[in-house]
């Protein structure tokens, strides 16, 4: 039987981020109200997965922290009790430094998570100010040494570049900082601005492309020496602890979304559920929630696996994508990939061809060729 | 001749006025009520109005009762106002009997002024000068009335000082019309038919249909034509006068009247402007003198942004074809943007209205090629070629002369622009003839300019050099001797047939660079880095560098929203088919574009 995994979106934040334009609230008082919604309708969300059995589940936000830890433990008790988890399923919970509590961090540990992701973005206080973040450095330091001190053996660190008047030099001792504290995962996001983000207005003291590009090259190359190896276009693990969560997004394999915003990828079909709160407290259905579908046929499956397999350093499988899209086409696009190769934009693998760093940095336009 | 008619049409520099007389005069005839009035109901087609210019002639016929108390045929000319169109403008001209003239008092006289003036009393009209826009706080009224006199040379005491726009003594203008333009001359209406046409359209429902002035004898429906310079003979279906909207049939028009015939025509191509309708039974001995067919004189490739678009582009030229006969085109296929159509037109003006009318109407995205003009090569072997397409140059071995056109050139500009104006001329490689001074404020330079250096945005620099003040007009004269070379553009090393041109040597260097530079300006980056070349026979004498992209990620995805990514990949690849593939190089359209805009 196929495994799925479960997304759970938290929708709140103690206070949203200036580059964030995505679906969070500041407002405090619905938060029980939320947990309990999430509660009453598991069983309608369990019921969608039939017998399938859950191999990773990931809470995200927003930032599920700062839901209380009774609400915490009674969310990560009914996932526990109503779908079926496989006995190593990996069980992800993200938090943010400053509200990463030793009783969060209890509840965590009593629910089941054995992995913990935390929202670090930066080693300087001046940058994480200027982001919006409502943490300091040493906050950050904190919290990962409470979460060791917890029992968590999987711990993984965000880190943002690419901000306003950010060096190359700043970013790189984040990254040694972040590498320093003994953490098995990291993910390195290239700030993206959207218009619509308050931080917009500092568009213009963004470090140009060069610097930009050196940032993410010089990034990888330290992960790397450090033992955590690149995975996926932002993503370095050590051996063994890459996300399986997030790997079920680039293998185009099922995984269910709770609450409002949250996607789902189910039987031939990608959803999005309503990015309302709102909604979500009056909802008596699940599928009342759905807002963009969109059908995955085979054409769409062959773009995906071109997209998505190539965010990833296992790259593209020249057998797996003729399977699904002929060798005629499977042999145009890897002829298209072979020509990037004298660029130092791919590589070949045993199984068809990846992406180098390089080549991930421009990936949008090379996949926008293959497609 | 017991009717009293006037033929006239009315003639000016752009912007003075020209169309707003006409609808004035429209309403103080009452061939149009002021609450239907659209601004310029004469100029009827889109651009024209935008523009405030006339590019095809147009005619009316109205009905005026004068102070005298006699009613009169008013047959009002429209006519095209720009040199493109002088062929046209001459073939109007002769139609009537005289011209109004209209100056604007806040401008005076300016190059097309003077072009048309001269061009009508060529044609032996009678000048009528008014002079408008007196309503403006610039205007100098009595100073151009004086101008009128010193530098046409004609009487303008008897000029009424008006306003088209808020109609102040339009009245005048019109008794003007009767006193000063002479009636047609009387002839026997029993001599064989004489017509001129001076414009025809094609109507979908009824054919061409045939604008034309009865010199001498007589034409009615159901008499067989012949067109003198063809020979080709119709079967007159209607004859009748036009008003302001629509036709009204009449049974016969005779010498000295203005008005339309069908006869079944299925080409413009047969009824050309100029030519001489008589009847075919009883045919003139010699047709109106002066006949021609007017040739296209600069050229250009135009291609469908889209390339799947060429059908649509080749029926759009075709309906454009039926009423502009002047616009010619041949299918073309260039390596760069596959099918597409080299186009010829009488000039500048026309050119850039055909390729806006082919994007306005017909929704259309085009990327033209370089304007061309026609070079004429005597080659080593004996032979003489006229090149008018870059690609088709030949080698430079073998050719043993090559000579391009050059044009006279008329600058009326206020005297203190013209030192920038005659450093303009000089960079066109221009030769000073003379200048005039038309006031103490104002001048007149003559210069012979090459062709091929006014073709590109050669009005755009004027404007700029003399904040818009400066007027400009020319006329084709001769081919003189010019050392011409070829400039390739190379991307990524390859030919790229569409950018190449044909530049004068002196100037190879200056315009190499500057192409490779705007071609560095507009194509954006891309995974390779791309080398941008200018090539005279091979040698390389300019290059720059389109950097390789650095950045085009997406970095997160939040919550499991593949969607949102496909989206922006999809909403890239929809961005990349706009673009030219030349080889591995996307060009955009503009950088098509670009390259035609040199002086910015």
């Amino acid at each position: 039987m196929n495994k799925v995994g479960l997304y759970l979106h938290v929708p709140f934040c103690g206070r949203k981020c200036r580059y964030c334009d995505f679906y969070s609230l500041e407002e405090t008082e619905k938060r029980r109200a939320y947990a309990d919604k999430v509660l009453s309708l598991l069983p309608l969300y369990r019921e969608r997965l039939g017998d399938r059995a859950v191999d990773t589940v990931y809470i995200g936000g927003g930032t599920p922290s700062l839901l209380s830890p009774a609400s915490l433990e009674a969310i990560l008790d009914g996932i526990r009790t109503q779908f079926t988890l496989t006995p190593d399923a990996e069980i992800t919970a993200e938090a943010n430094p400053e509200s990463l509590s030793g009783e969060v961090l209890a509840a965590y540990r009593s629910g089941g998570v054995n992995r913990v992701s935390l929202g670090m973005q930066s080693a300087h206080d001046g940058e994480l100010a200027m982001l919006g973040r409502i943490h300091t450095a040493a906050q950050t330091k904190d919290a990962v040494a409470r979460a060791h001190q917890a029992g968590f053996e999987n711990i993984s660190l965000d880190l943002m570049y690419a901000l306003p008047d950010q060096t190359a030099d700043s970013f790189f001792q984040s990254v040694d900082t972040a590498v320093s504290y003994g953490i098995q995962h990291l993910s390195l996001y290239c700030l993206t601005l959207s218009e619509k983000a308050p931080l917009y207005a500092r568009k213009d003291d963004l470090p140009d492309e060069e610097t930009q590009r050196a940032m993410y090259l010089g990034a990888v190359d330290r992960a790397e020496k450090a033992g955590l190896k690149q995975y996926e276009i932002s993503n370095f693990a050590r051996p063994g602890f890459a996300s399986r969560h997030n790997l079920r997004y680039w293998r185009r394999e099922a995984y269910l979304g709770i609450g409002p915003g949250a996607w789902s990828y189910l039987d031939g079909e990608r959803f999005g559920a309503l990015p309302s709160l709102d909604r979500f407290l009056r909802a008596a259905d699940p599928a009342e929630l759905i807002g963009e579908r969109e059908k995955v046929d085979r054409a769409v499956e062959i773009e995906e696996e071109i997209i998505l397999s190539l965010r990833l350093t296992e790259g593209l499988s020249a057998r797996r994508l003729a399977a699904l899209a002929g060798e005629e086409r499977a042999l145009a696009v890897m002829d298209r990939l072979a020509a990037l190769e004298s660029a130092g934009l791919t590589c070949r693998t045993k199984e068809g061809f990846r992406l180098t760093a390089r080549g991930f940095f421009v990936s949008n336009r090379i996949l926008a060729d293959l497609i | 001749m017991d009717k009293q008619i006037r033929n006239f049409c009315i003639i000016a520099h752009i912007d003075h006025g020209k169309s707003t007389l006409a609808d004035r005069i429209l309403e103080a005839t009452g061939s149009v009520e002021q609450r239907e009035m659209e601004e310029q109901v004469l100029d009827d087609m889109d651009l024209e109005r935008e523009r405030g210019i006339t590019i095809k002639a147009r005619a009316v016929s109205l009905n005026y009762t004068a102070d005298d108390g006699k009613e009169y045929e008013f047959n009002l000319i429209d006519t095209p106002g720009h040199v493109d169109f002088n062929y046209e403008v001459s073939r109007s001209l002769r139609a009537c009997e005289g011209a109004v003239l209209v100056v604007d008092a806040t401008q005076g006289i300016q190059a097309q002024t003077l072009a048309n003036a001269y061009l009508a009393v060529d044609n032996d009209l009678e000048l009528f000068p008014v002079i408008n826009k007196i309503d403006l706080a610039a205007a100098q009224p009595e100073k151009t009335r004086a101008e009128i006199e010193d530098v046409i040379g004609i009487p303008a005491d008897h000029a009424p000082l008006i306003s088209a726009k808020t109609g102040l003594n339009i009245h005048e203008v019109l008794e003007g019309i009767v006193k000063y333009i002479p009636a047609p001359a009387e002839t026997d209406e029993k001599k064989p038919l004489k017509a001129l046409i001076f414009d025809s359209y094609y109507d979908a429902y009824r054919g061409v249909i045939v604008y034309f002035r009865v010199f001498e004898g007589a034409l009615a429906k159901g008499d067989r034509i012949r067109l003198m310079s063809t020979g080709a003979e119709f079967d007159v279906t209607e004859v009748g006068v036009m008003r302001t909207f629509g036709l009204a049939p009449r049974d016969r028009l005779v010498a000295g009247e203005v008005g339309y015939l069908t006869a079944s025509i299925k080409t413009l191509a047969d009824t050309r402007v100029g030519d001489t309708v008589t009847l075919a039974e009883n045919p003139a001995d010699e047709a109106f003198p002066g006949f021609q067919k007017a040739l296209p004189v600069v050229f250009s490739g135009i291609y469908p942004a889209d390339g799947a678009r060429y059908n649509d582009l080749r029926d759009a030229l075709i309906k454009l074809q039926l009423n502009d006969a002047a616009l010619s085109f041949e299918p073309e296929t260039s390596a760069a943007l596959g099918f597409g159509f080299r186009c010829g037109f009488l000039g500048l003006l026309h050119m850039e209205v055909i390729q806006e009318r082919l994007e306005r109407e017909f929704s259309l995205d085009l990327i033209t090629t370089a304007p061309s003009v026609i070079y004429k090569l005597d080659l080593t072997d004996g032979s003489t070629v006229m090149i008018d397409n870059p690609t088709d140059y030949p080698a430079a071995e073998t050719i043993a002369t090559s000579y391009e056109p050059v044009v006279h050139a008329s600058i009326i500009t206020p005297t203190e622009f013209v030192g920038g104006i005659m450093d303009l001329c000089q960079d066109r490689r221009g030769e000073f003839t003379d200048m005039k001074y038309i006031t103490a404020t104002r001048a007149e330079l003559h210069y012979k300019l090459p062709l091929n250096e006014i073709i590109y945005d050669f009005f755009d620099a004027l404007k700029s050099r003399s904040k818009g003040y400066a007027s400009f007009d020319y006329s084709q004269t001769e081919y003189v001797p010019s050392k011409l070379v070829k400039l390739d553009i190379l991307l990524n090393g390859d030919v790229v047939d569409a950018l190449c041109f044909i530049v004068h040597a002196d100037k190879a260097y200056a315009r190499a660079r500057r192409i490779a530079e705007k071609l560095k300006e507009n194509i954006p980056r891309q995974l390779f880095e791309i080398p941008v070349q200018a090539a005279v026979g091979g040698r390389i004498i300019a290059r720059e560098t389109v950097k390789a992209l650095r950045k085009d990620v997406l970095a997160k995805c939040y919550g499991g929203d593949i969607t949102r990514k496909k989206k922006l990949l999809e909403k890239q690849k929809e961005g990349k088919k706009k673009m030219r593939s030349l080889g591995t190089v996307e060009v955009p359209q503009e950088a098509f574009m670009a390259v035609l805009k040199m002086d910015e």
